[in-house]
């Protein structure tokens, strides 16, 4: 062989040796990557439950509840467990748009394949992509890294929000959240088990008043639309059944009163809207046979619902599937004993929410006493004084 | 682009794959077609300067050429290439200056009037720095002379010269290279050497490391202190311009070393800019490791012009102050950065000067000269003395500077060195640690140099498991500790505003 044959033929076999130590680093890089910057990203505050729904066994889960705050404050799995035997979870997060449920609900189902996928129509009133980067952030960041979902919805939303970060730092997380070296804490290692599977229970009450549906519709923002279009074509192509409700909140006290009539507005154009596209739709703002409102006694704040008005949504929203889908009951399959064992702390979780609501009660009705014994004794030396 | 940018992070891969993969007399255009794309990241319009440049200088090198070649014909004795070799020079400069110092010009006659009780207003020109300018410009000249004192062939190809101008991994901050080491290599075969790949991808991780970890950390406590000096104790600001001299260190030895990598991964060799230079025992030691291409382009080609140390004690301080005074200069259109030059110029006067003083000292008291206190001695000084130089490189203007140093000597607050006034700058108690940790690495690395022993090189000679944990340690030690991303401004070199 020549000189010039030799030469080449050992620049070929370096060059292969150089592409297979390349790749073989990039992967060893890799699976150091993924647990490194799951770390530091910021799981506990706003999206710990999309954390907890993307990393549920597969294909355990019935049905799949998706929206924002609205939707975790109101539906409760483990009572749909506990009620129903039917499992599910919360794959909610901080004002979460309807682009970003979209993504959710691909994911989700792309994991689970559920019967049923709820999805709460509260965002539908707001023509966003996203609020803001930081919260299209809490949607993305707890997508898996090996799906092509979180690059597909990272693609398309980042671009249209605005803000100073592009979509590296979206993609590699760590090159966003590294700074957070010096304040990491117990649970960015040790996640806390979440056996309410995304519900948040509340025990305050809050006294509100009713709102009435209007007769006109108004119109759905066109971002919004599409999306749901979207939604609406994926539950068909994956056949999985989709159901909208809308999780009642008072708007007086969150909006100003332009925006009230324009919600219920965009809301009443949905009832036709799901109509038109065969899409159930539980508006809960208009009566429903089979639940009683205690308007002051079922919202924690104006924007939400306690564990009490949740309760009642979760056990309607129970028999309403078990009555219109097949919908199976594992409370006595083997398979799904965790289920109950979670069910035992999610019970003890409930007691402690009432038991500190109470001790609160306690503690302001104390000092409800001693305001008055001092304003008695305040009363008294201004008598003796006069 | 710079260096620490994922626009870089996904071109440079490209351009390597294209490098290799191209047919061989496409390798050369292919090369110039990338590194000019590289430099109109920054702005499109100022690549017409730099071809400006390199069309002059190219030309000048084949005007030599002709010149003499045809001697005889036109001129009867004489040396008409002279002409060629000014003509090179002042069109150069001038669009240096022009574009540099115009407003640092007007600014300085205006205040000398003033100084004179006129008040005149001279005009202004509202220009951006071209990127990389003082450094190509250099590298172009450098060109001229080398065929004129014909230590260089003059090159035929426009592409080869334009490359040699233009190669994108020292363009924009060096090294500024020589045409008889840069020149041939554009013209010669670079097959892929997988030592290559390795040597070169680990010199610009270590380039990434020192960037990101050492130099931007620092730099939080040098901004903080120098933009607010009068909230910390004077001491401070010794404190501040030490970090300084380790963060310009780390920034500009890191910029050459991500240089000298990417240029190793495709077969290029680019010459060594810093060796270890905090390990120099005196000043002139320092400028023999200290922006090495610079101080040896100054050495070339105007020290030695001028006389260089062949005319007697007394002439070669002046040049030494001459070459040191523009040498400043050169680094920046403001005072400080002459003062910073003749500080430098100043020490190395004075050391020569002291230098029979320190013999006699050295004999009447046996002082080992080779021992480990002595060696730790000079160099404790030279560093001491360098440092105090760099706060007028790092002072916004004189008046900055003056305030520092007064502030440092009035208000100096020796005791609050141990009192946790340190963690209070900007940095905490725990981040202190980890730039220690990175500044010990850097350290073990220097003494390696020093000790003759090739860093990468030793790391490229262990086994796979232990080189591929000190790769990923590197990789995320910068990934985590690093000062870049959103939540931080764009790390910036400091040598871009040059």
């Amino acid at each position: 062989m020549t000189e010039k044959m030799e030469k080449s033929r050992k620049t070929k076999k370096q060059v292969i040796r150089a592409i297979c130590g390349i790749l073989t680093f990039m992967i060893v890089f890799f699976l150091i990557y993924k647990p490194v910057s799951r770390i530091f990203e910021e799981k506990m505050s706003k999206n710990h439950r999309l954390y907890e729904c993307f990393s549920m066994d597969r294909n355990s889960l019935d049905m799949i509840l998706v929206g924002s705050s609205h939707i975790h404050y109101g539906l409760s799995p483990m009572k749909l467990w506990e009620e129903q035997g039917i499992t599910s979870c919360v794959a909610s997060s901080q004002s979460q748009s309807i682009p970003c449920s979209y993504y959710v609900m691909k994911e989700m189902i792309r994991r689970q394949h559920p019967k049923v996928i709820v999805l709460d129509t509260y965002y539908m009133v707001y023509n966003i992509y996203a609020r803001d980067q930081a919260l299209l952030h809490v949607a993305t960041d707890p997508m898996p890294l090996t799906s092509p979902v979180r690059y597909e919805m990272i693609f398309d939303l980042v671009p249209k929000v605005e803000g100073n970060e592009d979509v590296w730092s979206f993609l590699f997380t760590l090159g966003l959240y590294h700074y957070r070296w010096e304040t990491l804490e117990h649970t960015d290692f040790y996640p806390k088990n979440q056996f309410a599977k995304g519900f948040s229970a509340e025990a305050q009450k809050v006294k509100i008043e009713k709102t009435e549906m209007p007769e006109t519709p108004g119109k759905i923002p066109d971002i919004s639309e599409d999306y749901l279009d979207r939604i609406i074509q994926l539950c068909n192509e994956e056949n999985v059944k989709l159901l909208l409700i809308e999780v009642p909140y008072h708007i007086q006290g969150v909006q100003t009163t332009e925006n009230l009539a324009y919600h219920l507005g965009v809301f009443r154009a949905l009832e036709d809207y799901a109509a038109e596209n065969d899409v159930p739709y539980i508006n809960f703002f208009r009566d429903q046979e089979g639940i009683e409102w205690d308007y002051s006694g079922d919202f924690f704040e104006p924007a939400h619902l306690n564990m009490y008005g949740a309760e009642k949504v979760t056990s309607y929203l129970g028999r309403y599937v078990r009555e219109h889908y097949e919908m199976p009951d594992h409370r006595t399959d083997p398979a799904y004993q965790k289920w109950n064992e979670d069910l035992k702390e999610y019970h003890a979780y409930i007691q402690e929410k009432i038991k500190k609501e109470k001790k609160r009660i306690e503690k302001k009705k104390k000092k409800l006493e001693k305001t008055k014994m001092k304003m008695r004794e305040l009363e008294k030396e201004i008598k003796e004084a006069e | 682009m710079i260096f620490t940018s994922v626009t870089f992070l996904i071109f440079f891969p490209l351009v390597c794959l294209g490098y290799f993969l191209v047919p061989r007399k496409l390798k050369k255009t292919f090369l110039l077609v990338a590194s000019y794309y590289f430099y109109m990241s920054w702005n499109p319009k100022y690549s017409i300067l730099i071809l400006t440049s390199t069309v002059i200088t190219f030309l000048s090198g084949l005007g030599i050429d002709w010149v003499r070649q045809n001697r005889e014909k036109f001129w009867q004795g004489g040396k008409p290439e002279n002409i060629v070799v000014a003509l090179s020079f002042i069109s150069n400069l001038f669009i240096l200056v022009f574009f540099k110092y115009f407003n640092f010009l007007t600014n300085s006659i205006e205040a000398a009037f003033e100084i004179i009780g006129l008040q005149i207003t001279m005009p202004t020109v509202d220009v951006v720095l071209p990127v990389g300018i003082s450094f190509y410009t250099f590298q172009a000249l450098s060109y001229t002379m080398d065929v004129y004192r014909n230590e260089t062939k003059a090159e035929h190809n426009f592409i080869s010269y334009a490359l040699f101008v233009s190669f994108f991994p020292q363009l924009v901050a060096g090294p500024i290279e020589r045409s008889k080491n840069l020149l041939h290599q554009v013209n010669e075969d670079h097959p892929f050497s997988i030592d290559n790949m390795r040597a070169g991808l680990f010199q610009m991780l270590f380039g990434f490391f020192q960037k990101l970890v050492i130099s931007e950390t620092c730099a939080i406590v040098v901004v903080e202190v120098y933009d607010n000096y009068d909230n910390y104790p004077g001491i401070m600001v010794a404190v501040a311009t030490v970090l300084f001299a380790f963060q310009i260190y780390c920034d500009f030895g890191g910029y050459s070393n991500i240089a000298r990598g990417a240029a190793r991964v495709m077969g290029f060799s680019l010459m060594e800019n810093f060796h270890n230079p905090y390990f120099a025992d005196s000043v002139a030691d320092f400028w023999h490791r200290w922006h090495i291409s610079l101080s040896t382009w100054f050495r070339d080609y105007l020290y030695i012009p001028l006389g260089g140390n062949r005319k007697g004690k007394a002439r070669k301080y002046v040049n030494v102050m001459i070459v040191f005074l523009i040498s400043g200069l050169w680094h920046g259109a403001n005072w400080t950065f002459v003062i910073w030059g003749g500080l430098n110029g100043a020490f190395q006067v004075i050391e020569d000067i002291l230098k029979p003083i320190k013999k006699r000292c050295v004999e009447m008291f046996h002082i080992k000269t080779s021992s480990f206190s002595y060696r730790f001695y000079s160099t404790f000084i030279t560093f001491v003395l360098v440092t105090f130089a760099w706060l007028f490189f790092r002072a916004e203007n004189l008046d900055h500077a003056m305030a520092l140093i007064c502030h440092g000597i009035e208000n100096t607050e020796f005791w609050s060195l141990f009192d946790g006034a340190l963690y209070e700058m900007g940095l905490s108690e725990r981040h202190f640690t980890v730039l220690s940790i990175a500044m010990l690495v850097l350290l073990t690395a220097d003494l390696m140099k020093e000790s003759g022993i090739d860093a990468i090189e030793w790391v490229l000679k262990q086994g796979i498991i232990l080189r591929w944990a000190i790769y990923l340690a590197f990789a995320y030690y910068t990934l985590i500790f690093g000062i870049y991303g959103p939540k931080f401004d764009a790390a910036q070199f400091i040598y871009f505003q040059f």
